[in-house]
């Protein structure tokens, strides 16, 4: 693959699933900021992933592998030294939330965001997948185990997922 | 709708305070920089370091040949010899093993796959640093109490014998023990987490 086939490839990449990859963020990142600094990792090493990439799988499935890996590689790395290798290349713009309906919304994510944070690693990448309507044998390929594995434990994630938001309404009324 | 469509599609249209946004092409234009520099800096930190016990295996053999040809005996010089020796063959071991793992995780596996590959590699490298004293530490210190007392027992001053190479034998136990305290610290307070996490991170998903 050529560097102009693979920057076109990155272009129409970040244009499609650059929503995929900010949630995917967000799912393990407390803050704005290291939200901004994940997603621009997970860029990255999409950007560096793509001469191994051998249309084997679909390019979302290629992307979700890459961000999860990053994401969890991003959380065991020391805080400061993350920091120190920071540079903003990515940017968070405001959009505006005064609207009830669209600020209603929003803190029905934000709990769901928290008590995704709140799960085991694993069982955090398997919600992230399930919210995202992926099947079970996508979220099987991009998590490396077998489609019966994803359906026991969707259904002892999705319970303790639901125990966890009661306590974020509970928390919050 | 169930409750799990309502949160799906809720998710899916999440209405995000902040909308993530970028400039490919500078991002690409910064990314390539920094990538050069990323991979130059892994490079000469594997070169400078192996470089670096073979400058000093270079510069203790070549100090050892230098006396000698100005007529020390060459019984006397034995020691630095054998830790030049001891050097190359740090240098040698190190080299070897980073060269190993230049056999990168590939974040676009499975997320077990990874995980196991990472777990394998924070696993290599508690070995490595567990080992550090076997390795690294006791043959430098033996290499330069070696040198001292063939230094000592050629010139056949025995008075000073005792003195000099207990002075040197103390300083060389007190850098194996820091050195080997040191490591131990490191593997704790660095890898041990690593390793736990990563190893939790297996368990939950081979788990049923």
């Amino acid at each position: 693959m050529n560097e102009d086939d693979r920057e076109a490839l990155f272009n129409a990449w970040v244009g499609q699933h650059l929503a995929l990859v900010g949630r995917v963020a967000r799912g393990y990142a407390d803050t704005e900021e290291d939200c901004q600094e994940l997603v621009q990792e997970i860029l990255l090493q999409v950007w560096l992933s793509i001469p191994r990439f051998e249309r084997k799988a679909k390019p979302s499935t290629w992307i979700y592998r890459v961000a999860l890996n990053t994401a969890l590689a991003w959380q065991r790395r020391d805080q400061r030294q993350r920091r120190r290798q920071f540079q903003p290349l990515v940017w968070a713009m405001d959009v505006a939330t005064n609207e009830t309906e669209q600020a209603h919304e929003w803190e029905k994510i934000e709990r769901l965001h928290t008590a995704i944070r709140r799960l085991p690693k694993a069982d955090a990448a398997l919600v992230l997948l399930y919210l995202d309507d992926l099947s079970y044998r996508e979220i099987a390929e991009i998590l490396g185990i077998s489609e019966v594995n994803v359906g026991v434990k969707l259904n002892r994630v999705r319970k303790a997922l639901a125990e966890l938001m009661e306590e974020e309404i509970a928390n919050d009324s | 709708m169930t409750p799990d469509d309502e949160l799906k599609s809720a998710w899916k249209a999440q209405p995000l305070p902040h909308q993530i946004t970028i400039n490919v092409d500078v991002f690409l234009q910064q990314l390539r920089g920094n990538k050069a520099r990323f991979t130059s800096e892994i490079l000469w930190s594997t070169v400078f370091m192996v470089l670096g016990w073979v400058v000093m295996a270079f510069g203790v053999m070549g100090y050892g040949v230098y006396m000698v040809r100005r007529g020390a005996p060459w019984e006397a010089m034995s020691g630095f010899f054998l830790m030049g020796i001891i050097m190359l063959a740090i240098a040698a071991y190190t080299a070897l093993d980073r060269f190993r793992l230049m056999r990168r995780v590939s974040l676009s596996a499975p997320v077990l796959a990874c995980a196991e590959e990472s777990l394998a590699l924070v696993r290599h490298e508690i070995q490595l640093w567990s080992n550090v004293l076997w390795w690294l530490l006791l043959p430098l210190a033996l290499g330069v109490e070696a040198s001292v007392l063939a230094l000592a027992w050629t010139l056949g001053v025995h008075w000073l014998v005792s003195p000099l190479a207990l002075r040197m034998l103390g300083i060389m136990v007190i850098i194996t023990l820091g050195g080997w305290w040191f490591s131990r610290w490191y593997v704790h307070t660095y890898y041990e987490p690593r390793r736990q996490e990563l190893e939790a991170l297996v368990r939950e998903l081979k788990s049923q």
